[in-house]
């Protein structure tokens, strides 16, 4: 059994994932899966050349969809420990995610995030929009954590089997996070540095505060 | 009978009609939403051909004008097909999200 399947969601990354996949490869007992999301650049191209398993979504649905994707890959390949899922732009590093394992291994977790707690590259607009989720996780759970949208999570593989997702985008993140705190779950948490380069910045995020809004709607739809 | 009520009694005709002819086309005989549609109809004829039965039918439910419980109704039935779309649009987003991940793992699996 190997000790993890890396999930990376990718949309229109080829820029960016390539070095990170590079280095992933390098660390021995870890597979990756890229999920490509309806990509219209050179994402599966990259990926290919690498020899990186790819799955490749038809149209563009979204990073919760996507990761479901890559949670539904796992399911049928239950040679792993622990599931990890990584952003596929450069915001995880290779480091953050050997931490994330150790952590997971000590402490024998069901679920371990990557809490964001430097903060200091990260725009106002979305320090602003996560400290509004992490407030609405605790008025649904009762429970507060800090950053309930990190995208660096690493889940026990067998803990995955009872879990039903729906959400189908960013709120997917808080959906785990909920379903794992109702489930009385082993949750802990790695503080990482959130890491945003020019690329990053500058991608056509739909973290606006529309979607935030839409966001908050599904969670109550998933919720209730 | 005025000439306004004349149009919008023959205009409320032609939509059951049409409504009729869909109910056909879609689910044969459904004699449930038939009888659904022809019960709408015969309300919204019955009120359009006598305008001050709304004023009666306001006063059992304690709203002062008739043709506010028109507006009232108007607005529960929109929020009623507005929730139903959502609903909808909900499960086909659902279903179309499990058909391409399902194709992406198929394609995974043919590339063995």
């Amino acid at each position: 059994m190997k000790l993890a399947l890396v999930v990376i969601p990718a949309y229109n990354e080829d820029s960016q994932i390539e070095p990170l996949l590079g280095q992933i490869k390098e660390i021995t007992d870890i597979d990756i899966v890229v999920v490509n999301d309806g990509s219209t650049d050179k994402t599966l191209e990259v990926c290919k050349n690498l020899n990186v398993k790819c799955l490749s979504h038809l149209i563009n649905l979204g990073y919760g969809a996507a990761v479901r994707t890559g949670f539904a890959y796992a399911k049928k390949h239950p040679n792993y420990k622990y599931i990890v899922t990584m952003d596929g732009d450069g915001q995880h590093t290779v480091d953050q995610l050997k931490l994330l394992l150790e952590e997971c291994k000590k402490n024998q977790l069901d679920l371990i995030v990557g809490r964001r707690v430097r903060k200091e590259q990260m725009p106002i607009s979305r320090k602003a929009i996560n400290a509004l989720a992490d407030l609405f996780f605790w008025a649904l759970s009762g429970k507060y954590f800090v950053d309930t949208q990190s995208g660096l999570k690493a889940i026990r593989l067998n803990s995955l089997y009872d879990l039903e997702l729906n959400s189908v985008d960013y709120e997917l993140c808080t959906e785990i996070l909920l379903k794992y705190s109702k489930k009385k779950c082993k949750i802990g948490w790695v503080d990482i540095e959130a890491l945003y380069s020019e690329y990053s910045l500058n991608k056509p995020v739909k973290q606006r505060v529309i979607n935030a809004l839409s966001m908050v709607i599904n969670l109550l739809k998933i919720s209730t | 009978m005025t000439l306004y009520q004349i149009i919008l009694l023959t205009a409320l005709g032609i939509f059951f009609l049409k409504q009729l002819v869909s109910i056909k086309k879609t689910s044969g005989k459904n004699f449930f939403r038939t009888y659904v549609w022809l019960i709408l109809t015969f309300a919204g004829a019955t009120v359009i051909a006598d305008p001050r039965l709304t004023a009666v039918l306001a006063q059992k439910f304690g709203i002062g004008r008739g043709t506010d419980i028109v507006v009232y109704t108007v607005i529960g039935w929109l929020f009623y097909k507005m929730y139903r779309a959502d609903q909808q649009i909900s499960k086909q987003q659902e279903q179309l999200n499990k058909l391409v991940s399902r194709m992406a793992l198929k394609d995974t699996n043919e590339q063995k």
